[in-house]
This record gives structure tokens, C-alpha cells and sequence, in this order.
């Protein structure tokens, strides 16, 4: 027989392994969804209307053919079906992020010039970091870029207020390069949720207007800009886009279901609450309609294909794997894979809030972290910064990040 | 993006201060009351989220962290009704059972138990809390308390010498 002290010294140590997500922008993020679930419950006929799907991005006449047939890809990897295949690591070898990518780690400034909290968006270069500046709490005011071989930030643009809404708040951003687009979120005083879709240079310059969508069609989760166009899904799944100089939104033929992961990626789960445990099932180009079905095992839960690395949760911890199948790792050295980022970063990293799994190379890169919490870039497509405070407590002056797009390519 | 910048009409910084200060404990009681790292995060972050719409309230009439753990302690039995049949086969303890006293092995076995008599165990000997406490916490009697008290650690097959002490 056990005793009850024995029972208490269980409690206690299991509490010791409790996760440590970024709480503050955790809450936001259920808020925001809880707005999004209003919204999907009064458009439910909706709803209804655009679950029979097909598997493929389709032109009405039903051939697989370019959603975007003018447009280029900006990513960076190959897409599920191109490439060599390199041996998935066997093992994890656990190192420190400091030792082997000493170019990615910075540090740099919590505060703007003007005492305005800073929240990391997303890199856009190996130096560059792009950020929100917070006039006051959680609302965003200004959007600056920080570039860590200067040490010196500027302005890109200043957030647009809409004081015709109500609760006009800056949401989710994205990046292609030249350009960033957000939209914010409001509600018009009957209730109506709103979304404004705005654009500006990153080179700086004033925000533009794009679009404004109003009731069922406002409910949006994951946007992204490519060139001339700015994309969006919403909750209820379908994928939308609209020209940077604005115009009139089109619906893209066959995106039923579809939310988009990281331009041109779209996959067939969402970021609801009744999602989390759902597996993807495949993964869409939107540039070609090219479809890539997911290879899944039966007890992994929530898997995520980024497009070609997955990551999910098995009984024994986390779980990697190709979208194919091959590579599969159950180790509990992920265990803490959260909600905060589901998706693979750069279709290579794992964030578990205390270290980065690198899946191409089987690297469990530490974190020496003194704060008491850490964060991950808010960008709508998996955010390349990791961040934390450089000193004790919970409000630190500088913040130290892991760039992860300055991490050199897996040899 | 700023994800839900929605705490402006909560005394704004106030709120996340104390986020910031307990996020930690409270993640903890999270962690222990469901024995999983999501659920854990879910968990606080849906008391929270209940927290920061009565903040002004909380804040000045009561202890918002009491606040918050009730809310947690309540919230995790009532999603244990509603996920019941996808997390029936999760909460097969893994391995056999077997007569070591590991501490470890019982937490993996804390995952066998329902989700009543886990909360019960948990404001009982983590939280500490007397039974007519964990009672009012759960809307349940204190009999109700003893009794999933009793059928938790003789599932854990431990022996309940404290007992008679904690009773209040």
C-alpha cells in the first residue's frame, strides 16, 4: 500500500513538468475565438451550405487548375511532392541554441523610443524583426522593424484607429517581403463583427484599406499577402482573396474547408477549440490546386503538416513525422508541443517554450531563459521569433529572441 | 497582430500583472488536476479568460486567484462530462499495475481516475484544502467528497491514514 504522503509527493513533482505557454497572448487568442464561434453559430446555414468538399483546388469545370496562375510563391522550401528526401534523424541529440546558432540569438529592446511595449510579429530577414508597438495594453499603435546589426528600429507604418466600431483592435499580420496586411477587428453598434483588411509597404509608408468585410464573411482566421494580392480563410474554413489595391474579394473555387497555414499552404483543420485534437488530413497549394494527402497513424492526435514535416501528439509525448508517413519519432522530449504554435516553423522547427526541435536534423536546441516566460511571434503563418526576457522577472527592459530564419540551412 | 487585444476594459495592465505574477502556480494546479500539458494550458487560460470579464469586480471584492482555481477545479470536471468518450482511451493508465511506490508511477496512475474524484485528490492533498472547502468549490456535499475520496485512493490503493486529521 501507498500512503498519502505518498500521494503528495506525486502531485507535487508531477507539477514541477507543468507547461509554461505564454498565458497573456493565450487568453487573447481564446477571446478572439470565442468572438469567431458567435460567429459561426449565426452562420450556421452557412456552414451547412460549404461542408461537401472535394480533395482538390478546382475551376468550376472541375480540372485541377492554378487558384493563382500569375502568382509566385514566396516560400522557401520544396513543395510535398519535389525534392530528394534526406534520412530523417533517428535520434534526438539535445545542444545548446547558443553553441550552434549564434547568428539567430539577439538581443533587443522590450520598449519603443516612446515607451510603447513591444510584441514581436515575425522575421523578415536574418536580421530584421518585424513588431508591434503598443500604444497601451495589447493595442497595437504603431508597427516598427527592428534590425539587430544596427540596433536600431523605425517606423513602417502607424495602425489605422475605426472610430465608427466599436472595440477596434488590430488582429493577426502577415508578411511577403515588400509587404505586410493585417486586419483588425471591430464591431458596428448592433453587434455586427466587422474586419477591416489593411496593407502597407515595409519599406513605410501609410496604411491602405483594402477590403471591409461585415457578418458571416468577417469571421477570419489566417491571413496572408503574396505580391499584388491579400488572402484570408475564415473559421468555417474557405479561402478568399483580394487584389493589395483593393476591389472586389473573390472566393477561390474548391477552398471549401481549406484555412490557410503559410502562403501557398492551406489545410483542412482550423485554430478552434474543437480543432486542436483533429488531424489534418491533407495539405493544398493554392498556387496549383496540388494536393498532398497526410500519411497519418492512428494514435497521434492534432497532427500539423507545415507542408511536409508534421508534428503531433502520441500517448507517449510528442510526435514527428513526413506528411508521408516516413520519419515518424515518438519522444517525450517534445511533450510540451502547445497550442501556442500547432503548425511547424519554417517546415523544420518544433517550439516546445523551453527548447526548438529541429526536425532535419534531430537537434533539440535549449534555451537559456532567466524570465519567468517566453513567447512566440503573433504573425498568422507559424512566426520565425521565439522570444523571452534577457533578465529575471516578468518585465524585462530588453527581450532576448531566437531569429530562427537566421538559422543556416540543415546540412 | 495583437491576437484579442481585448483587456481594455479590464484595468488593462493590472490584469496581465497578475497574470504575469501567478500564470505560473495556476499552471501548475492546472498541470496536476489534468495531467496533461494542453489540457493544463486550456485550462487556465479559459478561468482567465472568465476572470478578466469580472475583473474590476474580482479584483476589488474578492481573491481573484481563489477565484480563478474554483473556476478551474469546476470547469475541469464539467469538460470531463462533455470529452468523455474521445478521452476514454487516453486515460488508461500506461504499464501495469504493479506494487512499487514509485511517485512517478502513481501520477501516471492519477490519469485512471474520473475527473471528480482527480479534482477531489488534488484540492484535497495539493491544494490542501479541508472537505468542507472542496464541497463548496465543487457545488457537491461533503459526503459526495469523502466518498470520491475514498473510491480514488483505493483505486490508487492508498492507504488513507490522514484521513480522520483532514476532516473538518
Amino acid at each position: 500500500m501507498r500512503t498519502e504522503d505518498d500521494l503528495i509527493t506525486a502531485l507535487r513533482g508531477g507539477a514541477d513538468d507543468a507547461p509554461m505557454p505564454d498565458l497573456i497572448a493565450g487568453v487573447a487568442r481564446l477571446r478572439r475565438r470565442r468572438g469567431r464561434r458567435r460567429t459561426h453559430l449565426l452562420a450556421a446555414a452557412a456552414v451547412i451550405a460549404v461542408a461537401s468538399t472535394g480533395t482538390a483546388v478546382t475551376l468550376r469545370g472541375g480540372e485541377v487548375a492554378p487558384a493563382h496562375p500569375a502568382v509566385t510563391t514566396s516560400a522557401s522550401v520544396a513543395p510535398p511532392s519535389g525534392g530528394p528526401i534526406a534520412p530523417a534523424p533517428a535520434k534526438i541529440s539535445t545542444v545548446r541554441a547558443a553553441d550552434i546558432w549564434p547568428e539567430a540569438l539577439f538581443t533587443m529592446p522590450a520598449k519603443n523610443a516612446d515607451g510603447w511595449r513591444y510584441r514581436p510579429i515575425t522575421a523578415l530577414s536574418a536580421t530584421e524583426v518585424l513588431l508591434s508597438a503598443e500604444s497601451s495594453f495589447e493595442r497595437a499603435g504603431r508597427f516598427e522593424i527592428y534590425d539587430s546589426s544596427s540596433g536600431k528600429s523605425r517606423v513602417v507604418t502607424e495602425v489605422p484607429k475605426n472610430p465608427d466600431l466599436e472595440g477596434y483592435i488590430t488582429q493577426t499580420a502577415a508578411v511577403d517581403g515588400r509587404t505586410m496586411a493585417w486586419f483588425s477587428f471591430g464591431q458596428q453598434a448592433d453587434g455586427t463583427p466587422v474586419r477591416d483588411i489593411w496593407t502597407a509597404p515595409l519599406a513605410g509608408g501609410q496604411a491602405r484599406l483594402v477590403t471591409t468585410r461585415t457578418g458571416p464573411d468577417a469571421d477570419i482566421d489566417e491571413i496572408a499577402v503574396n505580391g499584388d494580392r491579400v488572402i484570408w480563410s475564415l473559421a468555417q474554413g474557405g479561402v478568399w482573396e483580394v487584389p493589395s489595391t483593393g476591389g472586389t474579394p473573390r472566393r477561390l473555387p474548391g477552398s471549401d474547408g481549406l484555412h490557410l497555414i503559410r502562403w501557398p499552404w492551406a489545410g483542412d483543420v482550423g485554430s478552434g477549440p474543437g480543432d486542436r485534437e483533429r488531424g489534418q488530413t491533407k495539405v493544398v497549394d493554392l498556387t496549383n490546386g496540388f494536393v498532398s494527402e497526410v500519411a497519418a497513424q492512428k494514435d497521434v492526435t492534432g497532427l500539423r503538416c507545415a507542408p511536409f514535416w508534421c508534428v503531433g501528439r502520441a500517448k507517449s509525448g510528442g510526435f514527428v513525422q513526413r506528411i508521408d508517413g516516413t520519419g515518424s519519432l515518438r519522444t517525450r522530449k517534445l511533450v510540451h508541443i502547445g497550442p501556442l504554435t500547432p503548425y511547424p516553423i519554417l517546415d523544420r522547427f518544433l517550439w516546445t517554450g523551453s527548447s526548438v526541435y529541429d526536425m532535419r536534423t534531430g537537434r533539440l536546441a535549449t534555451i537559456d531563459n532567466p524570465s519567468t516566460w517566453y513567447g512566440s511571434g503573433t504573425s498568422s503563418e507559424p512566426s520565425t521569433i521565439l522570444y523571452w526576457g534577457a533578465s529575471k522577472g516578468d518585465n524585462p527592459d530588453k527581450f532576448r529572441v531566437l531569429n530562427l530564419a537566421a538559422v543556416p540551412p540543415a546540412q | 497582430m495583437q491576437r484579442g487585444a481585448l483587456f481594455k476594459r479590464l484595468g488593462g495592465v493590472e490584469f496581465e500583472d497578475f497574470v504575469r505574477a501567478r500564470g505560473p502556480a495556476l499552471l501548475r494546479y492546472g498541470y496536476v488536476l489534468s495531467g496533461n500539458p494542453d489540457d493544463a494550458a486550456d485550462l487556465v487560460q479559459e478561468a482567465l479568460l472568465k476572470l478578466s470579464d469580472t475583473w474590476r469586480r474580482v479584483r476589488n471584492k474578492d481573491n481573484p486567484e481563489a477565484y480563478v482555481r474554483t473556476i478551474m477545479a469546476r470547469q475541469h470536471i464539467s469538460w470531463w462530462r462533455r470529452r468523455r468518450r474521445e478521452h476514454l482511451t487516453d486515460d488508461v493508465p500506461e504499464g501495469s499495475y504493479t506494487d512499487r511506490h514509485a511517485t512517478g508511477e502513481l501520477w501516471r496512475e492519477l490519469a485512471s481516475l474520473p475527473r471528480k474524484q482527480r479534482t477531489v485528490l488534488v484540492l484535497r492533498y495539493f491544494e490542501d484544502l479541508p472537505d468542507q472547502e472542496i464541497a463548496d468549490i465543487l457545488g457537491i456535499s461533503c459526503g459526495t467528497v469523502r466518498s470520491q475520496a475514498f473510491r480514488a485512493l483505493q483505486t490508487l490503493r492508498v492507504r488513507p491514514a490522514m484521513l480522520e486529521r483532514r476532516r473538518t
